[in-house]
C-alpha cells in the first residue's frame, strides 16, 4: 500500500514538474523575442534596443532561461506567480478573484450532467433499441455535436432576449448561473449518457446478472443492485477525465456570457500577450486537473473491491 | 470449445464478421455517416467553384437580409451571402480537421508503438510524457499555443496537432500490451523474426482499427475546437470565411439577424454529427471489444 | 417436482437470418434424480439449459413446451418466474470467474438468495440496495444459515471468508459459493450447465462429489449439462444425448454406455481416448459438425452416420421407444445394433473434421515427406507404429533447470532490490529422445506451460540448461539458425496463435522466410505441409476465422513443422477442442510421428489424453517434478501419492478412494511449503515429509520425489 502510493507520488512528481516546465517555456514560442515582441504590439511600432532591456530587466527576462525558470518556480512555492505585465496586479490575487466564480460554474454544470445522465443512460441501455433509446441516443448525439458557444447563444436568444427570464450576462446570482450552466452541462451529459448506456449494456451481458435473475431477484433490482453497481465503476474514471472538458468549455462559456472567470482572463490575458497570467491560468488548470483525476483514482479504489492494493494505473 | 454458450455466441458474431463488406455497408451509422461525410466532402471540394458570391466581398446595399431565393441563408452585416461563406468554409474546417488529425496520428501511433513493444524505461518514460500532455485540458493549451504564436488558422492547426496524439498513444500502447502478449506474437519470436518485423507484421495490423475508429471521432471533435478558438478570435481572421468567426461576427445581431448565428451553427453540428455517427459505426464494426471507448473522452 | 421438456426450439436472430440453436428436444427430469444432457459445442445443450430457467435471452423459444410441477415455464409471466426461480428452481454456471457479482461479498450473494427465498413477492427496493453497499450480512439469522451453507458445500473456515469478495476465492471454492446459492433456496430441481469444465480435474472430483451428496440429502432432481462423458458417468441415473439441437438417445447411463443405440453416440464414445489402447488410431466422425443451419428433413446425423441409407434424408425420424426407459431417434436396424468397434471400422475413413474435399478423393493419403521420398499412408492403420520403442542419443536434454519470475514490475521495486520472485520451474532434469512421446500433466499453475516455453526459448531458465542435440542453447534471440529450426511449438488455442490478420499461406510462409528460403521453395513446402495435416490447398487463402477449430489446430501443426524440427512442443493442443475433433488431431500427430521420426513434448492436464499418446509420463506439482517413468509404469503403479491422487480423480463412474483422494487445493507458488512440497495435501504424510525435502530417487524404471515411493509400489503389487 505505502510503496504504491509512493511510487504513484513519484510519477506525481515527474508529471507536475514537467507540467510546470511546458508551462512555463511556452512563452517562448513567440515570434522573435519576446519582450520586443510585446512592446511592438503594445505601441503598435518598433520599441527601441532601451526600451527593450529595460522591459526585460523589469520582468526578469534578461536571465537565462533555466535561471527564469528556477525562480518563477521558487516563486510558486511562496504563493507568488509574477505580475501582470499590463496592470502590475500581483497574478496570485487575479487567480483568488476569479477563480470561485469558475469553480461555481464548472460544479453547477457537473450537477447538471451528472443529474440527467445517469437516469437516461440506465433507462436508455434497460430498454435497448426501443424508442426511449433512439430519441435519448439522438438527443446526445446532438449533445456532443453542438458548440457549445452556439448553444449559449441560441440559449440567450429564446431565455433571455424572447421570453426575457434571465439575463444575458454578467454573474453573481443563481439566475445568472442557470444558462451558462445548462450551456456547459449540455455536452457532458451527452457524454456521460453515452458512457452509462455503454457501460451498462456490458453489464447487463455478465453472467452475473443472469446469476441473480435465477435467483428470482426482481427485474428492477438486477439493474439497479447489481448492474448499474458494476457499469458506474468505469463512468467514474470518465467523469473524473471530463473534468478537462468542462474547464476547456469553461473559457468558451465564460466568453460568451462575459462572466469574468479563469477564461475570460486568459483569452484577455493571452491577447495582451500577458504573460505571467496566462502561465498563472494555464499552471492552476493543469493541476487542478491532474489532482482531479488522482482523486478519482482514489475512488476507483473505493468502488472496486477487486483494487485492493494502489496498483490501478 | 469448452464454453458452450461462448461458442454460440463467437460463432453468431462469426456469421457477421464473415460478411465484413457486407457488415460495412449495412451498418446505419456508416452508411449515414459515410454519406453525411461524402456529401460534406463534396461541398468542401466543388461547392466554391459553383457558388455564385464572392464569399469575402462587401456589399454593403445587401446587409441582413433575410432568407431568399437569391440568398437562401440570407446575408451578414457587411452583405455577404451567408450560404456562399458557409460553402468555403466547408473546405477550411474539414482541411484543418484532417491535417490536425493526420499529425496527431502520426505521432500518437509512433509512441504508443513504441511504448508498448519496447517496454520497461523507455515505456515509463513516454509514458510519463502521455500523462503529461493529457494534465493540459486540450483547448486551454491549444489556446494559448496558437495565442502566443500568433492568431492564425496555420497556428490553430499547429496547436491542433500538438495537443491530442496522446489519446492514440495511449490506445496503440494498450493494444500493443494486449496483443504482444497472444500466441501468435510468440510464434514469429519462435522463428528468430526480428522486432522490427514482428511491430510491422503482427502489432501494426492489429491496432489499426481502434485508431481509424477514434481518428474518425476525432475528426468530428477538432472541427467544434477550431470553432471555438476561431470564435474566440484565435484561428481564421475576418474576413476568411470559417464557421466559428462566422458566429463570432453575428453575435450582435442576435436578436434582428439571427441566421447569421443560426446557419454556421448549424453546419458545425451537421459536420460533427457525420463524423460521430460513422465513427460509431466503424466502431461497431471494426472495434467491437470497444478499446479506443476509454480515450473518447479525452482531449 | 418433474420438469417435462417437450419438443423445445430455441432459435437466435441474427444479420444473416435465424440460428436454429434446439430443433425439437423433449426429455425429462424425475423428481430426486440426476440426469445428463451431452453433446459437443453447438448441439444447444446450454441454450436448452438456460431455457429452462428462461435466461434464453438473446434467443426466443419458438415452439415447444417446459412443463415443471404443472406450469408451463414457456408461458409463464414474470412474477409466477420469479417465484419459481427463489423457490424450486436452480441453475449454477459454467464459469466461476464470470459467475459471481465482483462488487459484493460472498455472505451477501448467499443472503440475498435465501430472503428472495423467503417471500419471492417481497423484495423492498431500498432494503435489497442498503444490503448491497453494507455487504455484510448484518442479521444474525441469515448469517448463520449462509455459514450453515457455506460449510455444506465445502469452504474451510467459513467464518473467516463470509464477508471476502468473489475475487478472493479461487475458481473451485467460487464454483462452491455458486452451489450454496442454489441451495440456499432448497431447490427441487438443480440445472448445473458445466459446472466442472473451467475447474482442474481434483477440483473437478471433489465438486462432483458434494453434487451427489446434496442429490442425497435435498432429494433435489439434478440436470448436468456436460460435454464430458466421463463426468456424466460418475454422477448420472440417466444420459439424454444431443446432437444439432435433438435428442438423439436417452437412457438409463449404464445400458447407454455398454450398448448405445444411435450411431452418434457410439461415435462419441468411440472417439474417447480411455476406450482405445495407447497408440491406437482412435476411430473419429467424418464430415462437418452442424452449423445452425434451418433444420432439413430427415435424420439431423445422416451427413455423418456411416450407416446412412436413403429413406434416412426423408421424413421425420421420430424417437422411438427401445424398452420402456430407453428412447432413440434412429430406425436403421444395423446401426442400431452395431457395436462400437464396428463404427470404428465405418468411421476411420476419413479423418478431416469440417468441410473438406469429397471424401471420395481421401481413400488413401498420398504424403509427401521431409527427405522428399514419397510415402503413402493407409488410414486404416490401426497399429501400434513404430515410433513407440525410441532409442537413440536424447534430441533435448535438460538439466536442473529453473526458471523464476519477478513477483512485482516496479521500478522502486527494482531500486531498492525489494523484488520477491516466484519459483515457476524448479530443478527439472528430463530428456527426449527422437521419435518419442514424452507426457507432461499437472494441475493449473504447476509451472508446465513455463517449463515447455524454456524448452521453446521463449524464456530462459534461471539456472540450468537445456541442451539442443547434445549442445547447450539459451532463449530464441541467441539461438541459431539450425537451433531455432529444431523445435516447432503448437500452443494451446489455436484461435490466438494464428494471427487473425494473415491466411493461412501467409502464417505458413513466416517460419519459411525467416528461415531464408526461396519464394518457389516456400511455395512448394507449404503445398507439402497442407497435404501432411490433411487439408486441402485450397485453404492456403483462408484466413483463420474461416477455419474451424480443428481445423486451425491442423494449421498451428503444420507451421510447427515448417522447418522441419526435430522437437515438437505441444501445450494442451487438444484442450480446447470437442472429443471427436480431439480424436482426429491426436491421430494426426500420431502418424505425423511415425512418418517423421519427431519428438514430442505433450503437455496436458488431460491424463486420458496423456496415456492414449506418450511413451514416457512426468508429473509436475508445484513448479517441481515429482514423478517420471514410462507411461505404463506411472498410470499404472504410480510411485508418487500425487500421481495416484490425479488418476484416481478421473471421472470413470467409479466411486473415489478416500485414502488417495486430494483433500485442499494447491497452495500458492510464492510461499511453497517447507519439506516435500506435496505433504500438505498428501495422505500419506507425516513429520518427515514437512521436514524434509524428499530427493529425486529411482524406483523401477522411474523416478519419484517421494520418501515412501518404494512403499507405493511396493502396496499395489500386492493389491
Amino acid at each position: 500500500m505505502l510503496r504504491a502510493l509512493l511510487s504513484r507520488l513519484g510519477s506525481l512528481t515527474v508529471v507536475i514538474a514537467g507540467v510546470s516546465l511546458i508551462t512555463y517555456g511556452l512563452i517562448y514560442l513567440t515570434p522573435g523575442d519576446p519582450a520586443h515582441t510585446i512592446l511592438h504590439e503594445r505601441r503598435g511600432s518598433s520599441p527601441s534596443e532601451s526600451e527593450v532591456a529595460m522591459f526585460r530587466a523589469e520582468h526578469g527576462l534578461d536571465e537565462p532561461f533555466v535561471i527564469q525558470y528556477i525562480e518563477w518556480l521558487t516563486g510558486i512555492f511562496r504563493g507568488d506567480l509574477g505580475t501582470s505585465y499590463a496592470s502590475s496586479e500581483p497574478v496570485t490575487t487575479l487567480l483568488l478573484q476569479y477563480l470561485p466564480n469558475t469553480v461555481e460554474l464548472a460544479l453547477a454544470a457537473m450537477a447538471v450532467s451528472l443529474a440527467l445522465s445517469i437516469p437516461v443512460g440506465v433507462v436508455s441501455a434497460v430498454h435497448r433499441d426501443t424508442w426511449i433509446d433512439r430519441t435519448s441516443q439522438f438527443a446526445a448525439l446532438l449533445g456532443i455535436s453542438m458548440p457549445n458557444f452556439w448553444l449559449g447563444y441560441l440559449l440567450i436568444l429564446l431565455f433571455a432576449l424572447h421570453l426575457g427570464l434571465t439575463p444575458t450576462s454578467g454573474s453573481g446570482t443563481l439566475a445568472h448561473l442557470l444558462l451558462p450552466a445548462i450551456t456547459l452541462g449540455t455536452g457532458l451529459a451527452a457524454i456521460v449518457t453515452r458512457i452509462v448506456r455503454t457501460s451498462m449494456l456490458e453489464v447487463l451481458e455478465e453472467e452475473y446478472v443472469d446469476t441473480a435473475r435465477s435467483k428470482g431477484v426482481s427485474e428492477r433490482l438486477v439493474v439497479y443492485k447489481h448492474a448499474l453497481r458494476n457499469a458506474l465503476i468505469p463512468v467514474v474514471t470518465i467523469v473524473g477525465l471530463q473534468f478537462g472538458f468542462v474547464l476547456n468549455g469553461a473559457v468558451v462559456v465564460e466568453v460568451v456570457f462575459q462572466r469574468p472567470g479563469l477564461g475570460t482572463l486568459l483569452v484577455d490575458a493571452v491577447f495582451a500577450r500577458d504573460y505571467p497570467i496566462v502561465q498563472g491560468v494555464v499552471l492552476v488548470t493543469a493541476v487542478a486537473f491532474v489532482i482531479t483525476n488522482q482523486l478519482v483514482d482514489l475512488a476507483y479504489v473505493a468502488l472496486d473491491p477487486r483494487i485492493e492494493r494502489g496498483e490501478h494505473a | 470449445m469448452w464454453r458452450s454458450l461462448d461458442a454460440v455466441r463467437e460463432w453468431l458474431s462469426e456469421r457477421t464478421r464473415s460478411q465484413f463488406a457486407w457488415s460495412l455497408r449495412t451498418t446505419p451509422g456508416v452508411r449515414f455517416g459515410g454519406t453525411v461525410v461524402c456529401l460534406l466532402a463534396v461541398v468542401a471540394v466543388f461547392g466554391p467553384l459553383v457558388s455564385p458570391y464572392d464569399p469575402t466581398a462587401q456589399v454593403l446595399e445587401a446587409r441582413f437580409e433575410g432568407p431568399s431565393l437569391a440568398h437562401p441563408l440570407g446575408t451578414d452585416a457587411l452583405g455577404r451571402d451567408v450560404a456562399t461563406r458557409i460553402v468555403h468554409g466547408a473546405r477550411v474546417s474539414l482541411a484543418l480537421a484532417v491535417a490536425a488529425t493526420a499529425v496527431r496520428v502520426v505521432i500518437g501511433t509512433t509512441i504508443g508503438l513504441l511504448a508498448g513493444y519496447v517496454g520497461g524505461l523507455v515505456d515509463t518514460a513516454l509514458m510519463r510524457l502521455v500523462d503529461i500532455q493529457l494534465a493540459f485540458p486540450g483547448l486551454v493549451l491549444a489556446l494559448v499555443i496558437a495565442g502566443v504564436l500568433g492568431p492564425s488558422l496555420r497556428n490553430v492547426m499547429i496547436a491542433l496537432s500538438v495537443v491530442g496524439w496522446a489519446s492514440y498513444a495511449r490506445v496503440v500502447r494498450g493494444n500493443v500490451l494486449e496483443v504482444k502478449d497472444r500466441p501468435f506474437v510468440e510464434a514469429a519470436r519462435l522463428y528468430g523474426t526480428p522486432q522490427r518485423r514482428i511491430a510491422r507484421r503482427h502489432l501494426l495490423p492489429n491496432v489499426v482499427n481502434p485508431v481509424v475508429v477514434l481518428a474518425t471521432m476525432n475528426l468530428g471533435t477538432i472541427v467544434l475546437t477550431a470553432a471555438g478558438l476561431s470564435f474566440l478570435g484565435l484561428g481564421a481572421q475576418p474576413p476568411t470565411p470559417e464557421w466559428g468567426t462566422m458566429i463570432a461576427g453575428g453575435r450582435d445581431y442576435l436578436r434582428s439577424a439571427p441566421w447569421i448565428v443560426t446557419a454556421p451553427g448549424i453546419a458545425i453540428m451537421a459536420t460533427v454529427i457525420g463524423f460521430n455517427v460513422l465513427g460509431d459505426g466503424l466502431r461497431d464494426v471494426l472495434d467491437p471489444d470497444h478499446l479506443g471507448e476509454r480515450e473518447r473522452g479525452r482531449s | 417436482m418433474r420438469l417435462d421438456v417437450s419438443d423445445l426450439h430455441v432459435r437466435f436472430r441474427t444479420r444473416s437470418g435465424p440460428a436454429h440453436a434446439v430443433n425439437g428436444a423433449s426429455f425429462s427430469v424425475d423428481t430426486g434424480e440426476i440426469v445428463g444432457l451431452v453433446g459437443e459445442s453447438g448441439c444447444g445443450k446450454s441454450v436448452t439449459a438456460r431455457s429452462i430457467v428462461r435466461l434464453e435471452d438473446p434467443g426466443e423459444i419458438t415452439c415447444g413446451s417446459i412443463e415443471f410441477g404443472g406450469t408451463d415455464l414457456s408461458a409463464a409471466d414474470d412474477r409466477t418466474l420469479q417465484r419459481l426461480r427463489g423457490r424450486e428452481l436452480a441453475m449454477v454456471f459454467q464459469d466461476p470467474e464470470t459467475t459471481l457479482n465482483p462488487a459484493y461479498t460472498v455472505g451477501e450473494q448467499i443472503a440475498e438468495a435465501i430472503r428472495v427465498h423467503r417471500d419471492p413477492d417481497d423484495q423492498p427496493f431500498f432494503r435489497e440496495l442498503f444490503a448491497g453497499v453494507r455487504s455484510r450480512v448484518g442479521s444474525k439469522r441469515t448469517r448463520e444459515r449462509v455459514l450453515e451453507l457455506l460449510r455444506e458445500v465445502g469452504i474451510p473456515q467459513p467464518k473467516d471468508r463470509i464477508d471476502d469478495y468473489p475475487h478472493q476465492f479461487s475458481g473451485g471454492m467460487r464454483q462452491r459459493v455458486m452451489l450454496a446459492i442454489a441451495l440456499a433456496r432448497r431447490p427441487s430441481l438443480l440445472i448445473a450447465d458445466e459446472p466442472t469444465t473451467a475447474l482442474d480435474t481434483t477440483t473437478q472430483a471433489a465438486v462432483l462429489e458434494r453434487l451427489k451428496t446434496i442429490n442425497d440429502e435435498y432429494e433435489m432432481g439434478l440436470l448436468l449439462i456436460s460435454h464430458d462423458l466421463g463426468v456424466v458417468s460418475q454422477l448420472c441415473d440417466r444420459i439424454v444425448i444431443m446432437y444439432d439441437g435433438v435428442v438423439v438417445e436417452s437412457g438409463p447411463t449404464e445400458q447407454l454406455l455398454s450398448r448405445p443405440a444411435h450411431p452418434y453416440t457410439k461415435a462419441l464414445l468411440g472417439c474417447l481416448p480411455s476406450r482405445s489402447e495407447p497408440g491406437e488410431t482412435l476411430p473419429t466422425v467424418s464430415g462437418s459438425p452442424p452449423d445452425g443451419s434451418p433444420p432439413s428433413a430427415g435424420c439431423v446425423f445422416v451427413d455423418r452416420c456411416p450407416f446412412a441409407r436413403e429413406g434416412c434424408r426423408e421424413g421425420e425420424r421420430p424417437a422411438s421407444d427401445l424398452d420402456d426407459k430407453r428412447t432413440v431417434r434412429c430406425d436403421v436396424p444395423e446401426a442400431r445394433e452395431a457395436d462400437i468397434e464396428a463404427m470404428r471400422e465405418a468411421t476411420a475413413a476419413d479423418p478431416i473434421d469440417g468441410p473438406g474435399p469429397d471424401p471420395g478423393d481421401r481413400e488413401q493419403n498420398v504424403a509427401v515427406a521431409v527427405d522428399g521420398g514419397v510415402q503413402v499412408d493407409s488410414p486404416t492403420d490401426t497399429t501400434v507404429s513404430p515410433s513407440r520403442s525410441a532409442v537413440g542419443r536424447p534430441v533435448l536434454e535438460l538439466e536442473g533447470v529453473t526458471k523464476t519470475f519477478r513477483t512485482t514490475d516496479a521500478v522502486l521495486d527494482r531500486i531498492l532490490g525489494t523484488d520477491d520472485r516466484l519459483t515457476a520451474v524448479d530443478d527439472v532434469c528430463l530428456d527426449l529422445r527422437a521419435g518419442e512421446t514424452l507426457g507432461l500433466v499437472g494441475e493449473s499453475g504447476c509451472g508446465k506451460s513455463t517449463l515447455a516455453r524454456v524448452i521453446a526459448g521463449l524464456e530462459s531458465p534461471t539456472t540450468g540448461t537445456v541442451r539442443l542435440d547434445g549442445e547447450p542453447v539459451g532463449d530464441v534471440d541467441s539461438r541459431r539458425d539450425g537451433q531455432l529450426a529444431d523445435v516447432g511449438v503448437v500452443f494451446q488455442n489455436p484461435g490466438t496463435s494464428l494471427n487473425p490478420k494473415r491466411t493461412v499461406r501467409e502464417s505458413l510462409a513466416e517460419p519459411l522466410l525467416e528461415a531464408g528460403w526461396g519464394k518457389r521453395r516456400r511455395e512448394e513446402r507449404i503445398e507439402e505441409l497442407l497435404s501432411l495435416v490433411e487439408l486441402p490447398e485450397e485453404y492456403a487463402d483462408r484466413y483463420p476465422r474461416q477455419l474451424s477449430g480443428g481445423q486451425l489446430q491442423r494449421v498451428a501443426i503444420a507451421r510447427g513443422l515448417a522447418v522441419e524440427p526435430t522437437v515438437l512442443v505441444l501445450d494442451e493442443p487438444t484442450a480446447a477442442l470437442d472429443v471427436s475433433v480431439q480424436a482426429t488431431v491426436l491421430n494426426l500427430l500420431e502418424r505425423l510421428q511415425s512418418q517423421l521420426g519427431l519428438a514430442y513434448l505433450f503437455v496436458s492436464h488431460d491424463l486420458e489424453v496423456v496415456r492414449h499418446v506418450a511413451d514416457r509420463v512426468a508429473t509436475m506439482y508445484l513448479s517441481q517434478l515429482l514423478e517420471a517413468g514410462p507411461a505404463s509404469q506411472v498410470l499404472s503403479k504410480p510411485a508418487h501419492p500425487y500421481t495416484a491422487a490425479l488418476l484416481e480423480a478421473i471421472p470413470d463412474g467409479e466411486p473415489m478412494d478416500d485414502e488417495t483422494r486430494l483433500a485442499g487445493e494447491p497452495p500458492s507458488p510464492t510461499d511453497p511449503p517447507s519439506g516435500c512440497a506435496f505433504h500438505p495435501r498428501c495422505s500419506m504424510a507425516d513429520e518427515k515429509c514437512e521436514r524434509l525435502e524428499p530427493a529425486w530417487e529411482t524406483v523401477g524404471d522411474a523416478n519419484s520425489r517421494c520418501h515412501y515411493a518404494n512403499e507405493l509400489t511396493d502396496d499395489q503389487d500386492e493389491k
